[in-house]
């Protein structure tokens, strides 16, 4: 293995960590930005047309007509769906008594007759001083506007619900580029941080991996020779070294002049054996 | 020769080699990221621009179809003006033929003013006679919403680096201490202590890297060596016997080498542990709590339904709980470091803690909330004292102000980071989550604790563990101390969670400021103290004027909300927050270093009781600050609560600061 190399990895390692849970981040507030601003500008095209329905609505009701005497309305309705083919639909309901209402016209058919969501009622009464009013269910958005008569009490409202899988769609487009860009450049980053940490921590790694080294071969018995010190840690090594190889040889040979005068005495007993 | 003190540079070059690194790579992300929003923004801003011309077009379209000409129409102008008016999005409304010269435009103020590229996207959206292109109408959309997208991502931009740069700055140090400095260090003491022929500790490092595996090595070195020599020595007494004259050649050969050496069967363990090592579970810990900081009221009004949204005392409520049982558990975890294992205090308190943070994520009444916040108090306090015992561990007596800025650092280093990171978060993925990725930072610190911190925590035996009341019924004898806690400190935690944690994230949103921006806001309070508290502390502890910079901080603090007299705007409130952060950098960090020196009791025992007394500061300033709130507005409320504090100050510097000061001088 190359000297060094584990300890500028793991430093590596460290540095990139940090890098990646700033990208990450960044990332992550990145996404939600754009989230909102595409939410935005989206949402407020669907609101620019159910505000100009409600226009078209409020004409007919200055002349004295009734919502349900409206009958363009629902001409009118079809007429703005088909043009964007995002729109799901788009509903037009009268409030009756207190908490209930009734759809009058509607783009999908079978609805018109219907009573309107207990939701839709309780939405547009909690935004009683809002112009429009906005509600998000599953892949679904809709943006809602309240008719008011003549003395500005509401009597109903239009609804236009639009398909926000295309805005999942785009969001999903988005948050693959941002990896894709974030990858990249923290791949390259990651390169560029091991080789300037590796310079930078060479001589620490290559110091600890050469006496790692030594010290393993001279435990097993091979004989070692050490490079000539070029910090205060290897002078300071070399000389432990030494000390310990010195107090090696001087117990080795204790031990062997022990071990020979017990081999001579056992020649000796032998000879009087025989 | 080259010294290995080299790691000091290389720590430095890798810091700034890592700062360079994020720096880099945030802005060419950013960039990218710019650019991809507007080429998919764009065309949405163009269909919306076609709809809304679409609307305008269709009453002039009607004209023309019922034979009327382009050029002869009347009131187009006024018909545009109107139009703008209920779509303030428009900046500019213009008719032109198909070859482009103009036909009408819109004329009110707005649209004389000169308009640069980037204020506006033009949309051409064409109408027709006849079937026929007649020309266009020019819209030019106010581009003001995507601007402050751009304008808010830049700012989050700069948030997440000055983050980053914070939290690389604690990783890499700790990092290099735990893996590089304080091994080698330990290591050139073993080598050379072995050198001089003492094998009798190795060094046990956990690191697999070559440090590491050297230490290893060493050990391993250090043991055969001795073990070699014991061999030898336990068979020179048979041989002796046996060979008495070459055995008393070797008898003397081995004395000789033990009079030179040194050996010992086992070996006795150098274990390294290091003041810093406890930076980064206090860093992740305070991070987790800072994370909420800039939201609770928020989230406590959330869960307050009905009629009661506006009861400002009840929203103070969940701030107060988690205040109170911190002041709670501060005499009795003080009490149980002492005659535990640090780890343990560590430990129980970081689960204890992790419990109340789950369940405040799960809250569904104020009531729950309050509760799991009470429980999070609990744990907070003993991980706090637990870190702040292991601190003391090392404490050196000179250095007492330095040391304890080392601890207050790394808490306001972990503040300055979690606040706006936890506004963002609140922002993006709501109040729940949030406390959630609080949770798992929080476990993430004490799974440190329990594996890194293992062999480092030391049990403390520098007190009697006889519970007992008298070391407080002598600490409230002792005037002095008691004077600077009522005047000084108490005053001043007040001031800190009434209006840094309570009121501003309050005030901010009643003005309509979002929750990332609120974040930054509160950010400058802990920012202030992280970037003034080592400076503040060396210089304290040279010049020995301890109690002079914590009255000129408390004073500044407690002044600093005299600005909000002049303005109520959101710079004057920057400006609130700046010099109200600046006092608190003055005098926070000395402050916890007089009461031992103003009283006769043990300093730990002091120091906990203390604690005890400025946390419940901490405990009644949102309490205040809310029954303030529910009369007056809320920098009325901050002048409100600010006037007393001034007065407090200037009553502790005429009757006890001569005093006071004599008694510290003469303890130093």
């Amino acid at each position: 293995m190359i000297p060094g190399l584990l300890l500028t990895f793991k430093v590596g390692l460290t540095i990139m960590s940090v890098v990646i849970f700033s990208i990450m981040l960044l990332n992550f507030v990145t996404y939600l930005k754009y989230d909102s601003i595409l939410d935005n500008v989206v949402g407020s095209r669907f609101l620019v047309i159910a505000d100009d329905l409600r226009q078209t609505v409020s004409n007919g009701l200055d002349l004295g007509l009734s919502l349900k005497e409206l009958q363009t309305t629902q001409a009118v309705i079809e007429g703005v769906k088909k043009s964007d083919p995002q729109i799901l639909s788009i509903s037009v309901f009268a409030i009756e008594g207190g908490d209930t209402g009734k759809i009058l016209y509607n783009t999908r058919h079978a609805g018109i007759g219907g009573s309107a969501p207990s939701v839709w009622i309780n939405t547009l009464k909690s935004h009683a001083s809002s112009k429009y009013w906005i509600l998000n269910e599953d892949n679904v958005g809709s943006v809602g506007v309240t008719i008011v008569n003549n003395f500005k009490e509401p009597i109903g409202g239009i609804v236009v619900r639009y398909d926000q899988k295309y805005l999942m769609e785009k969001n999903l487009f988005f948050a693959k580029h941002l990896v894709f860009y974030s990858l990249s450049a923290i791949a390259i980053s990651f390169i560029v941080v091991l080789l300037l940490v590796s310079f930078v921590l060479r001589f620490v790694g290559t110091s600890f991996g050469n006496m790692h080294h030594a010290v393993e071969a001279f435990v097993t018995g091979t004989k070692v020779k050490l490079p000539p010190p070029n910090n205060e840690i290897e002078r300071e090594f070399s000389t432990m070294f030494s000390a310990t190889a010195s107090l090696w040889e001087q117990l080795g040979k204790v031990e062997t002049m022990m071990a020979n005068g017990k081999q001579v005495e056992d020649e000796h007993t032998n000879h009087e054996k025989i | 020769m080259k010294k290995f003190n080299n790691l000091t540079l290389a720590q430095g070059i890798s810091l700034t080699l890592t700062i360079g690194m994020l720096l880099i790579v945030a802005v060419i992300v950013f960039l990218f990221a710019r650019g991809l929003i507007v080429s998919e923004v764009l065309p949405e801003l163009d269909k919306k621009s076609h709809v809304i011309g679409k609307t305008i077009l269709n009453p002039i379209e009607r004209a023309l179809k019922l034979g009327l000409n382009v050029r002869t129409l009347r009131g187009v102008d006024d018909y545009f003006n109107s139009a703008k008016q209920d779509n303030p999005e428009i900046l500019s409304l213009g008719l032109v033929d198909v070859d482009g010269k103009p036909l009408y435009k819109s004329s009110d103020p707005t649209s004389q003013k000169t308009l640069s590229k980037d204020d506006f996207y033009l949309a051409k959206v064409p109408f027709k006679s006849d079937d026929t292109i007649a020309g266009y109408l020019n819209i030019g959309i106010n581009l003001d919403t995507v601007k402050k997208a751009y304008r808010d991502s830049l700012y989050d931009l700069f948030v997440i680096i000055f983050v980053s740069l914070v939290i690389a700055s604690e990783v890499l140090i700790f990092v290099f201490r735990y893996r590089i400095t304080e091994p080698v260090t330990g290591l050139l003491r073993l080598i050379k202590q072995v050198g001089q022929g003492k094998y009798q500790e190795d060094l046990r490092l956990w690191t697999k890297d070559e440090i590491g595996l050297f230490s290893q090595s060493l050990s391993k070195l250090i043991k055969k060596t001795s073990n070699f020599f014991h061999r030898v020595k336990s068979r020179i007494e048979v041989y002796t016997i046996m060979h008495e004259e070459q055995g008393e050649k070797v008898t003397q050969l081995i004395s000789t080498l033990e009079k030179q050496n040194k050996f010992s069967i086992p070996l006795s363990h150098i274990t390294l542990s290091n003041i810093f090592y406890i930076r980064l579970p206090l860093f992740l810990f305070v991070f987790s709590e800072s994370l909420s900081s800039s939201f609770i009221p928020l989230y406590s009004r959330q869960l307050l339904s009905g009629p009661l949204t506006t009861a400002s005392i009840l929203i103070a409520l969940p701030l107060v709980s988690f205040m109170f049982s911190y002041a709670l558990s501060q005499p009795l975890s003080g009490y149980w470091a002492q005659i535990t294992s640090r780890r343990y205090v560590f430990l129980s308190g970081g689960i204890v803690y992790c419990i109340g943070i789950l369940g405040a994520a799960f809250s569904s009444t104020l009531i729950e909330f309050i509760f799991w916040r009470f429980l999070s108090g609990f744990g907070f306090g003993f991980f706090l004292i637990a870190c702040q015992a292991f601190v003391m561990d090392f404490m050196q007596p000179r250095k007492k102000v330095q040391t304890m800025a080392m601890f207050m650092g790394g808490y306001y280093a972990a503040a300055v980071c979690g606040t706006p990171i936890g506004a963002l978060f609140a922002e993006g993925i709501g109040y729940r989550n949030t406390f959630l990725i609080a949770f798992f930072s929080a476990f993430a610190s004490v799974l440190y604790t329990q594996i890194y911190l293992k062999s480092s925590m030391t049990i403390g035996k520098d007190i009697e563990t006889k519970v007992s009341f008298t070391p407080f019924i002598n600490i409230l004898k002792s005037s002095e101390l008691v004077r600077f806690v009522s005047l000084i400190a108490i005053p001043s935690r007040i001031l800190m969670s009434a209006c840094v944690l309570y009121a501003i994230p309050i005030y901010l949103k009643s003005m309509n400021y979002s929750t990332s921006l609120i974040g930054r806001v509160v950010m400058i309070y802990s920012l202030m103290i992280y970037a003034f508290v080592h400076i503040v502390s060396k210089y304290v502890d040279y010049k020995n004027n301890a109690l002079s910079i914590i009255l000129l901080g408390s004073l500044i603090t407690a002044c600093s909300s005299f600005v909000l007299l002049f303005s109520s705007s959101f710079h004057a409130l920057l400006l609130f927050m700046i010099l109200f952060g600046f006092g608190h950098s003055l005098s926070l960090t000395p402050q916890v270093t007089i009461p031992p020196m103003l009283s006769e009791e043990n300093s730990a025992i002091t120091l906990s009781i203390y604690r005890f007394f400025e946390i419940m500061g901490f405990a009644i300033g949102p309490f205040i600050m809310g029954a303030l709130m529910g009369h007056m507005k809320p920098h009325f409320a901050i002048i409100s609560i600010s006037i007393p504090a001034v007065v407090l100050i200037i009553v502790y510097a005429a009757i006890s600061f001569k005093k006071s000061n004599a008694l510290i001088q003469n303890r130093f």
